[in-house]
């Protein structure tokens, strides 16, 4: 499953992070959203490769 | 983690398996079936519910743990009195459509009083400064918890994708409390993804049964919930946060995108990012 593999590679190093640097909390919270929100738009407009 | 956290995960992932069995011969005979639609990722009648499993497992796991003095009453009684409402009405609307003007209300009264009893939304931390929102902060919390067991019924509309997200965030999550010493909300995460494994048996593609609003309006609430019961220090919501964000950036930019152009946002569609990369990965599958 996808959203298994994103959570393990993606957002788990994230949070891990965020984690162990609190002051980045904020700022990884925003990159994380801007990412997956533009692979969604990529996704619904059918522009990511097959 | 002492060995008797050790086996109540064990329990929690137990219950789950045979409570969701439980559930699907209860729902086969009882006709508490999804029938396919034109927004439907399934072709066959499916039964519904199976989520109801790794509620009970994980509240099982809970009472346990009250009883051993590892969690609190307060937060006790937040996953469980508002986790139960949350999954009573979700229950509900699968048996009975019921409509969004009161379920929202019924919502709404779960994340209040679960804000309520956690002692509302702590400072958070933004780079170097720690801002207390005050009473600002706690209607958010309420908000983000009430959108957050909404987006996760959303979500849930392929097969493992609900199940999936519960074990990723709830095992990950853990780890991350438990690094900082949290035991309390770690282990009950744990409970959780323990019981979604016992419950992925059953929804694994193809699926034996789908997880239903009851479920997976829970999942969404007790993450919320046990967010803000590990969020005591500063630094300790913002991990969690981000285990979600693959949940609500695509549920979020979607309802801002139907508010925008006009579409009614609170009716069914078929429009997720995910829903478009089923469809896609079917269709390269069938050629």
């Amino acid at each position: 499953m996808s959203v298994m593999l994103i959570n393990l590679f993606f957002l788990g190093p994230l949070a891990y992070l965020a984690a162990a640097r609190p002051s980045w909390g904020a700022l990884l919270f925003v990159l994380s959203f801007s990412v997956l929100a533009l692979v969604a738009r990529c996704l619904r407009a059918g522009e990511m490769p097959d | 983690m002492s060995l008797v956290h050790a086996g109540l995960l064990v329990l929690a992932w137990l219950l789950s398996t045979v409570l969701t069995y439980i559930l699907l011969r209860y729902a086969i005979r009882q006709g508490v079936l999804d029938n396919p639609n034109e927004r439907s990722s399934h072709s066959v009648p499916t039964p519904r519910g199976g989520g109801l499993g790794i509620v009970l497992a994980t509240l099982v796991v809970a009472v346990v743990l009250h009883r051993t003095g590892s969690v609190s009453t307060r937060l006790l009684l937040a996953l469980g009195g508002g986790g139960l409402l949350v999954a009573a009405t979700g229950t509900w609307d699968d048996l009975r459509t019921i409509p969004a003007r009161w379920r929202f209300p019924l919502h709404l009264m779960a994340s209040a009083g679960a804000v309520a009893l956690l002692g509302g939304l702590p400072p958070l931390r933004f780079g170097s400064a720690v801002v207390d929102l005050g009473w600002i902060g706690h209607i958010l919390a309420v908000l983000a918890i009430t959108w957050l067991l909404n987006l996760y019924n959303f979500m849930d509309g392929i097969d493992g994708i609900a199940g999936g997200e519960a074990l990723t965030v709830a095992g990950i999550g853990g780890g991350l409390f438990a690094l900082a010493g949290q035991w309390p909300p770690a282990i009950l995460l744990w409970a959780m993804g323990a019981a979604a494994v016992g419950f992925l048996h059953w929804n694994w593609p193809p699926a034996r049964i789908f997880m239903g609003d009851g479920g997976s309006g829970f999942l969404g609430y007790a993450f919320g919930v046990l967010a803000l019961a590990g969020a005591r220090e500063p630094c300790h919501i913002w991990p969690l946060a981000i285990l979600l964000i693959a949940f609500v950036a695509d549920a979020t930019v979607n309802l801002i995108r139907r508010v925008i152009s006009g579409q009614k946002w609170y009716t069914a569609h078929c429009n997720h990012a995910y829903q478009h990369a089923a469809r896609r990965w079917a269709i390269a599958r069938s050629r």
